[in-house]
């Protein structure tokens, strides 16, 4: 989880769905979106993450769902930080 | 699956508004229910929202900064009583509480709301850490 406080009293936060701080807890949300899909690919066996739904390629992927969710947390972190 | 969402901060919290007050070295006056202003509306400028004429000059907690004559009242947002909205004068004395704590007091919300999130993740026992880049500070909390 990645909370960014702005000069001018707003917020941005990077989190996921069962986030422990719920984004409400700070202000009322005035945008939200989606930024990663995470799907199983039966032919590959394998979950793939995705930034844009729609992108061929996966940007990680691994047989463990929870693999997949670290590296969600991972990288957004290492984005908005 | 992950979000971004853009937040407006509410202050609801007294003790981590309280915590904002100390590192911006002014102090939270809990129960003080006036606030020192000019006094009176001249009605150049708009009201804060949910507000009336009549309302201005009181609330349930005080921000005094130390030197300045004018202070902050801490009002229940009547649109929202579960958040409170501060209530001060710009004018004259006021001029001083815009210049420490920026303008419509946003370095003071912005404060607010680091000491929200980082007690809230204190109280959960997960550490963070707590990053300054610019005018921005940014909370990292090693959970989801």
């Amino acid at each position: 989880m990645t909370a960014t406080f702005h000069p001018d009293g707003s917020a941005t936060m990077f989190t996921e769905d069962d986030s422990v701080i719920p984004p409400q807890a700070i202000g009322h949300i005035t945008r939200a979106a989606r930024i990663s899909w995470i799907d199983f690919n039966e032919h590959r066996q394998v979950w793939e993450v995705r930034l844009d739904p729609h992108a061929d390629n996966p940007v990680f992927s691994d047989p463990s769902y929870e693999a997949c969710r670290a590296w969600e947390a991972r990288h957004f972190d290492s984005v908005l930080s | 699956m992950s979000h971004v969402t853009a937040i407006a901060v509410e202050i609801k919290d007294l003790d981590a508004l309280d915590a904002a007050c100390a590192e911006l070295k002014c102090n939270l006056r809990r129960g003080q229910t006036s606030y020192k202003w000019f006094g009176m509306s001249v009605g150049d400028y708009p009201l804060p929202a949910g507000f009336t004429e009549d309302m201005l000059g009181k609330c349930e907690h005080v921000i005094n900064l130390p030197g300045c004559e004018y202070e902050i009242g801490v009002a229940r947002n009547p649109n929202n009583p579960k958040t409170y909205t501060l209530l001060f004068d710009f004018w004259g004395p006021g001029q001083r509480l815009q210049s420490h704590f920026g303008n419509g007091l946003q370095k003071l919300v912005q404060l607010y709301g680091v000491h929200k999130i980082s007690s809230d993740l204190k109280r959960r026992g997960i550490p963070f850490v707590r990053k300054q880049a610019g005018a921005n500070i940014t909370i990292q909390a090693a959970v989801k």
